[in-house]
């Protein structure tokens, strides 16, 4: 696709800058989810170690456990996807505009916290093959997808590389949606990741999808360790077919209420 | 393991055979989509186009070590060996000129060749343990056969040449208990000898021809068609599945790419539509079938292919039935181009 770098570059900055009230409250609960600290202790009773004073007293009857040792936690570190839908569906509304400025104050927040995050968009088309039953021959047909992927920004890529790309998701819109395809691909790419915690955000419409299929996606990024979040774009059927699940019908919607609720759910 | 674990192994692989052959395939890709497994390959000029199609396996399945081998090995069996060093033209020919059995000789001398091929190659380390594997998971399962057991010789082809390519085998030899062993003898020394496919149809053919003799000779004629020495003989095949192996080598069962538009490319085996008419290879015998006495006695052996194998290893870990989920192609990346 020909893009104007610049005209991506001024949308870019638009969305970037455009940053909705209530923000706060959504970087807060999202970082709590991402982010932990690395948890520094003292175990005590030890045998060997640094002289714990407060010991003393068990050392005069006779202990010799009057050490404590340094006991460190390491903090979770979280990696997270961002997956826009960029079908045709999208292009209805404006839907893909909303997306384009959740998905840029989403990764907004995820570069200013330092969390690994990759931006993608997905669109794609459907195939058919015909195959046979080995003992009975009978033919069935086998559904497919084939699913393109574009990358806005990718793993370890900075912000500021990708703006011009992230700047253009808008432009993408089109084609078919390959829903299962996308996620259970980005669910893999993902689960590549070295961060103990992984989240997949999808920016969604929820068109066509299929509840069973995306039951069994949940499942399988369930058993992956990592965790879903839907946000419906312009449209209640995300919560149909997730979970996890909010919609948004505006940028502003991100400092919503109930965006915060869902936020809140996710970190128990 | 889960069954997305097994996945993941087995799209690793066929990305390492990739890596490691250079520019020799262009594509090398996995599909798990219905019940049967097999390969469909596309040659143009140098550069070959392979999907290896596996059952619908269910990403949440628990799937054993040993499975897992065995899909492995079968991956590699079938997207390195049969994709790499197969020619199906001459095989299809034979076996359209002389029958289905001679398709099943073809076969079981061809396997071997093709596994000592991709071993020498290096291009799928440790493979040779995979194919060792896999023969003896057969072979524990099913038993060996009968040494005079003429419509088994094919199954026999593909147990004992894999024994002359080193493979440790879990069965003894029964060739020399054979009222053909010379024969058989002189077709695996052949085939290991080929360089390609067209030699190993043209061992396959001669030894047809000398098993029509010996099966068409008078005192023959009550048949020497006994059961299998070991195994439940209720997992003998049918004519009817073994009318339907033949295409295991262009396409899983006579399934076609009518209409599979990613690929943009029909049938594999160089023969335009017959994969796609899945139902008329298996109507009645293909032109040129002998007529003789033998042809009774050689139909309905086992399977020459592990592809039924691999199949019934993964038939109680398939995807849901009631709401089948589209099969993954692999992804398209996008591309910035700016002006």
């Amino acid at each position: 696709m020909n893009l104007d770098k610049a005209s991506c570059d001024r949308k870019f900055l638009h969305y970037y800058n455009d940053v909705p009230q209530g923000m706060g409250a959504t970087r807060a609960h999202l970082l709590r989810i991402l982010r932990s600290v690395d948890l520094v202790g003292w175990s005590s009773h030890e045998e060997s170690g640094k002289l714990d004073r407060k010991a003393l007293t068990r050392f005069a009857t006779g202990s010799t456990t009057v050490f404590k040792r340094r006991d460190v936690k390491e903090a979770d570190t979280s990696a997270v996807s961002l997956l826009i839908d960029c079908s045709a569906s999208m292009e209805m509304g404006g839907c893909i505009h909303v997306a384009h400025g959740v998905a840029i104050q989403l990764a907004r927040i995820f570069d200013k916290a330092g969390i690994n995050f990759a931006v993608t968009g997905f669109k794609g088309s459907a195939t058919i093959q015909y195959a046979s039953e080995r003992t009975t021959g009978n033919q069935y047909r086998a559904d497919g997808e084939t699913t393109k992927f574009i990358p806005f920004k990718t793993w370890g890529e900075s912000m500021r590389s990708a703006s011009s790309k992230l700047g253009s998701i808008s432009h993408w819109a089109g084609s078919g949606t390959p829903d299962y395809s996308a996620l259970m691909l980005s669910i893999e790419d993902l689960a590549k990741q070295r961060e103990t915690r992984k989240v997949l955000f999808v920016l969604t419409d929820a068109d066509g999808f299929v509840p069973e299929h995306i039951r069994h996606v949940q499942d399988v990024a369930k058993q992956q360790g990592i965790t879903i979040v839907a946000v419906g774009i312009g449209s209640p059927d995300v919560k149909q077919v997730f979970d996890n699940a909010s919609t948004a019908n505006d940028v502003r919607d991100l400092g919503s209420a109930s965006f915060n609720t869902l936020l809140k759910t996710l970190r128990r | 393991m889960k069954g997305i674990d097994v996945k993941r192994g087995v799209a690793a692989t066929m990305e390492r055979i990739v890596a490691n052959s250079g520019s020799k395939f262009r594509s090398l890709q996995v599909k798990w989509f219905g019940t049967t497994a097999g390969i469909n390959f596309n040659r143009e000029g140098s550069q070959i186009d392979a999907t290896v199609i596996f059952p619908a396996l269910d990403e949440l399945a628990d799937v054993d070590r040993g499975t897992f081998n065995n899909l492995i090995g079968f991956a590699i069996h079938e997207g390195l060996g049969h994709g790499l060093y197969t020619n199906n033209e001459p095989w299809d020919q034979a076996r359209a000129k002389h029958g289905q059995y001679v398709g099943q000789l073809i076969n079981g001398l061809e396997d071997p060749r093709i596994e000592q091929r991709a071993i020498d190659s290096g291009f799928a380390p440790n493979s040779k343990y995979l194919f060792e594997n896999l023969l003896n998971s057969v072979l524990e399962r099913d038993g060996y056969v009968e040494p005079d057991d003429l419509k088994n010789i094919p199954f026999m082809l593909a147990v004992e040449g894999r024994r002359l390519n080193g493979y440790h085998v879990d069965v003894p030899s029964i060739i020399d208990q054979s009222p053909l062993a010379v024969h058989i003898h002189e077709a695996l020394h052949s085939a290991k000898q080929s360089r390609n496919t067209e030699g190993v149809v043209l061992a396959a053919i001669k030894l047809y021809e000398q098993i029509k003799q010996y099966a068409d000779e008078p005192q023959r004629s009550d048949g020497n068609t006994k059961g299998e020495g070991k195994g439940d003989p209720k997992k003998q095949p049918t004519d009817d599945s073994d009318a339907s192996e033949g295409d295991s080598q262009g396409n899983p069962t006579g399934g076609s790419d009518k209409g599979d538009q990613d690929s943009g490319q029909g049938d594999q085996d160089g023969q335009g539509n017959q994969d796609g008419q899945a139902g008329e290879s298996d109507k009645g015998e293909p032109k040129g079938e002998s007529k003789g006495k033998s042809n009774g006695k050689l139909n309905g052996g086992r399977n020459v292919d592990p592809a039924d194998f691999i199949e019934s290893e993964v038939a109680g870990k398939l995807s849901d039935k009631k709401h089948p989920r589209p099969y993954t192609n692999k992804p398209v990346i996008g591309t910035f181009t700016w002006e």
